[in-house]
């Protein structure tokens, strides 16, 4: 692989290789790499023909930035890390490189997908069919919570990209029915979750089963100054495209907060704001699963109604609410982090934080569900006289705006 | 006013009722001819109230007043009446007597046709009425109960009703209990119900045989597609001859496509060679003109000028073709081109096709114009222009100088090459079929004008400035022996021998063409020429210019010339080039 990037990234990566001074990594500033090709049309990036019909029947017209730029590098077989705004076409950039590169004469897994949830393993599947639909392509979602036998079956039968959550894709590993052989790709959706504490072992031992020669992309919203230090450990002289976490808000999503004192006026508060909820589609997060069960059944006793979704849940329950939500069967959907990431449900304009996020990375995620693809958004925080302090502090982090929810709030949905 | 009528509301309506305001109208003027006379007449009571009213304003006022309110009150009570009435027959009260038994149709007003859906109404006002006085139950199973249904809704009904309503009440609640009867279910068991449910979902689905997954199967989301969407079927055979006849009207479609770019290409091609034609000619002609202008200037200026244009040679090819006006380029590129033999005659027009062939420029003219048949040759020479016409063209032919100027300095590069330094005599073989059909020759000794008019040659110039001294080319040529251009205006025969000449592309024509005059001062002197000269390489020599027995005696015609025709008739344009 030709080295590409600059010399600031070669000195980092060298760096880390000799293991000379790991703390001098913390100074580096990670930038996106230099001669990043920008192509304006899907027909520009050289893509199949059966490709780019799945591309614009799926509504796609004209690939959006982060498309323009990361597409190309990873088809010429570089590692890359690709970072862009929430809602902008992460997954569809590494499925349409992904389908790119399969043969679909062979019916062996040639991807591998890890995301941190069931569900967005499940969106990613859907993408990759709805894009590879005119290639045949078969993909399938391997993820917990589902029978074994199903997911042998279906791994048994042939399968051209496998999206899935690390301990199932991992113990289908180790029973040989995923034979990781042929997998030239490793992509790691939400990459920064995937390298957090919780997975980062289990990344790594899916990792270990790879091919030495398998191409490595990272993509995400937000990347972390110490994931992207992390990365030259398992990736060869990436290619970054990064963001500005000053640019990392959208335009396109309002940020307010109301001021409700005490935890118990979070409730009225919320049932005031009922009839803007669903005026389109909303999610409502709380921190704690206990929580959303809590809020759920108040909601419900007091004539609302919402549907609700955490991890505890039954597969086949979180699978059920889902399709209901994505249908707009439920307009109201309570949830815990395990919605904050990844998943994409067009009509979703509205986010509420019914309790502040736990870490910056997640406020970006959460308001991220609304304002897809461009559409508008707003997001509500309801905000404690003591979380402020937060609020102010994710607001000048991101050098973002988050006013006082004003009386019209709904003309803005 | 005998006919009694009764005015419909509809669209003759209106016309019926002008009718009878007319009617009336005139009823009643009638009515005031006849009385107003036995009222107006008692003067004295005029005079009466005259005085009265000298009398005592305020005592008339009241007086007029007093009559006033009772007139006033006098109406409203007819009002009244009238309105009384009138509601009376619209309601129906009053019987309306029948048309018939009216002398003279009383009303206008058709109420029995007003009074009929009111009473109606009325009747069932009456009956309702009668209803709400409930009258005393014969029974207690008639006797109006109240009852609070599943909704909470309080309805009425009669005691005898009362368990066929409960009946039916209790069947919507045990359906409504039935929807919510999973709320009232506990978490666990609902979930173990669902559960249960899932679980034989999946065996199902593990009863199922293997098959591949496609989105359609995925897709259960409000989404917009593209446009270009096709949604395949599920069924997995189906949905591989949907595939395949998509592929085929592709394939088609790029069939198609590719057939339209082709013949596109193949037009563009021949409009661009057309085109190149044009332009060339053109850029010839702004050449010429260019060399037109300046000759004169040309003669007077001497080598600073040349050696200017030398320096700009290479550019000006193109900047004198959209530059007409800048004489020194169109010069300077006009002088380039001939100095430098390698770059041909408007290399950028050159076509592909016409790589490697003959010298272009000589070559081209004979494409310039067709080989015409001239009809003026048929012409009777008495309907021909007055001589003084001719005399003038005559007079112009020197302005064109330059076409003799232009060859002649090419000629003399030719000739450089030839290393044919040598006698004074050039001659000027012209193989253009038109203009310069007949080859001439002449001494370099001639005037300019002379060899001008060689050019010239096409249907005016005069034979005596053509000297056809060359005794060599004479003998060679024995069918252009007559050289005298205007022969070709009267005489066919010598006309038929243009086909042959151009057609005989003849690859050493260019070499053929000598010329003696250098008009530029920046070229070597011009050189003694002596033709044939000394040491003249015999293979750069023209081929004997014999003309190959094309023509059998017997042969009337060339076989691509049309026979002449008779003197009135039009002459086709169909000759093959």
């Amino acid at each position: 692989m030709a080295s590409r990037s600059g010399q600031r990234e070669q000195r980092a990566s060298r760096k880390v290789e000799t293991d000379e001074a790991e703390d001098d990594l913390t100074k580096v500033e990670y930038e996106t790499s230099e001669g990043v090709e920008v192509i304006p049309t899907f027909d520009g990036i050289g893509l199949r023909e059966d490709l780019l019909r799945g591309i614009y029947a799926y509504g796609f017209e004209k690939p959006s930035a982060i498309q323009q730029r990361a597409i190309k590098p990873i088809l010429k077989g570089r590692d890359v890390i690709a970072q862009s705004q929430s809602g902008t076409g992460k997954t569809a950039t590494f499925s349409i490189a992904a389908l790119q590169c399969l043969d679909t004469q062979s019916r062996e897994p040639q991807v591998l997908v890890l995301s941190p949830t069931r569900e967005l393993a499940n969106q990613i599947q859907k993408v990759c069919l709805a894009l590879g639909d005119y290639m045949n392509v078969q993909c399938h979602s391997c993820i917990g919570g589902t029978s074994i036998g199903e997911d042998i079956r279906k791994l048994d039968y042939g399968q051209h990209i496998v999206s899935g959550t690390p301990g199932r894709v991992f113990d289908m590993i180790g029973r040989r029915n995923l034979r990781t052989r042929n997998i030239k790709m490793f992509i790691l959706d939400e990459a920064d979750e995937m390298l957090n504490k919780g997975f980062k072992e289990q990344i790594y031992d899916v990792y270990r089963y790879l091919p030495p020669a398998t191409q490595v992309i990272l993509i995400s919203a937000t990347l972390p100054h110490e994931i992207l230090e992390m990365t030259a450990r398992f990736m060869t002289d990436p290619i970054r495209i990064l963001v500005k976490r000053d640019e990392l808000t959208l335009e396109g999503i309002k940020q307010f907060f109301v001021a409700v004192e005490r935890e118990e006026w979070k409730f009225d508060t919320l049932c005031d704001l009922y009839d803007t909820l669903t005026i389109t589609q909303a999610v409502i997060f709380c921190n704690t699963k206990r929580k959303v069960d809590w809020l759920t059944e108040k909601m419900r006793e007091a004539n609302f109604t919402v549907s609700a979704m955490h991890g505890d849940m039954p597969q086949k329950e979180r699978e059920a609410i889902m399709k209901e939500f994505r249908a707009g069967q439920s307009r109201v959907l309570i949830s815990t982090d395990v919605w904050a990431r990844g998943l994409d449900v067009a009509q979703v304009s509205l986010v509420i934080n019914y309790d502040l996020p736990n870490n910056r990375e997640l406020y970006i995620h959460r308001i991220g569900r609304s304002g897809r693809f461009g559409r508008k958004g707003v997001a509500i925080n309801f905000v404690k006289s003591d979380d402020i302090r937060i609020l102010r502090d994710i607001e000048q982090y991101y050098s973002t705006q988050i006013d006082e929810m004003p009386m019209n709030v709904a003309d803005l949905i | 006013m005998a006919s009694k009528k009764v005015i419909s509301v509809n669209e003759s309506s209106l016309v019926d009722l002008k009718a009878e305001l007319y009617r009336k109208e005139t009823q009643l003027k009638r009515e005031k001819v006849d009385n107003t006379q036995p009222k107006k007449a008692p003067i004295w009571r005029k005079k009466k109230k005259e005085s009265k009213r000298k009398d005592g304003k305020t005592e008339k006022i009241t007086s007029t007043d007093s009559t006033y309110d009772k007139e006033l009150e006098k109406s409203r009570l007819m009002l009244e009446a009238k309105s009384a009435l009138y509601d009376k027959l619209s309601n129906g009260d009053i019987e309306v007597p029948s048309d018939e038994d009216e002398e003279d149709g009383r009303f206008l007003v058709d109420f029995h046709q007003k009074t009929l859906p009111k009473t109606v109404e009325n009747e069932d006002k009456k009956v309702i009425d009668s209803s709400q006085e409930i009258p005393p139950a014969g029974s207690p199973d008639e006797e109006w109960v109240e009852y609070v249904d599943s909704f909470g809704r309080s309805k009425m009904c009669l005691r005898k009703d009362l368990p066929q309503m409960k009946e039916k009440d209790g069947k919507v609640k045990l359906k409504s209990l039935e929807e919510s009867k999973l709320t009232l279910l506990s978490d666990d068991m609902r979930r173990e119900l669902m559960r249960k449910k899932w679980e034989q979902e999946v065996q199902e689905a593990l009863d199922k045989p293997d098959g591949p997954i496609h989105y359609q199967d995925m897709f259960d989301e409000t989404r917009d597609h593209g446009v270009g969407y096709y949604q395949f079927s599920k069924v997995e055979k189906e949905r591989e001859e949907q595939q395949s006849a998509l592929n085929k009207m592709r394939t088609q479609t790029e069939q198609q496509r590719s057939k339209r770019e082709k013949l596109l290409e193949k037009r563009k091609a021949a409009m661009d060679a057309r085109l190149a034609k044009i332009r060339e000619r053109k850029q010839r002609k702004l050449h010429e003109a260019g060399v037109v202008e300046n000759t004169q200037e040309q003669n007077e200026n001497t080598q600073e000028q040349n050696e200017n244009t030398q320096e700009q040679g290479e550019k000006t090819e193109e900047v004198s073709s959209e530059n007409e006006g800048n004489d020194e380029m169109s010069i300077g590129a006009m002088v380039e081109r001939i100095r430098n033999k390698s770059t041909k005659v408007e290399k950028a027009h050159l076509n592909e096709w016409e790589r490697g062939k003959v010298d272009l420029e000589t070559f081209e003219k004979p494409k310039r114009k067709t080989p015409s048949y001239d009809p003026r040759s048929e012409r009777d020479p008495e309907f021909a222009p007055p001589s003084f016409y001719t005399n003038e063209k005559k007079n112009c032919s020197r302005k064109t100088n330059w076409k003799a100027d232009n060859q002649r300095a090419g000629i003399a590069i030719n000739t450089e090459v030839l290393n044919s330094h040598a006698q004074a005599t050039g001659h000027n073989l012209n193989n253009q079929p038109t203009s310069e059909m007949c080859s001439n020759i002449s001494n370099s000794s001639t005037s300019q004008t002379s060899i001008a008019q060689n050019y010239q040659a096409s249907f005016d110039s005069t034979s005596s400035n053509i000297q056809n001294t060359n005794s060599y080319f004479q003998s060679m040529n024995p069918n252009v022996a007559n050289t005298n251009p205007n022969l070709h205006n009267t005489n066919p025969n010598v006309q038929n021998t243009h086909p042959i000449v151009h057609s005989g592309t003849n690859p050493y024509v260019h070499s053929t063409n000598f010329s003696v005059q250098n008009t530029f001062p920046n070229l070597p002197p011009p050189p003694i020429h002596t033709f044939p000269p000394p040491n003249f390489p015999p293979p750069l020599l023209p081929p004997p210019y014999q003309l190959p027995p094309q023509f059998p005696p017997n042969m009337p015609y060339p076989p691509y010339y049309p026979p002449p025709l008779p003197n009135n008739q039009q002459y086709h344009n169909d000759v093959p080039q």
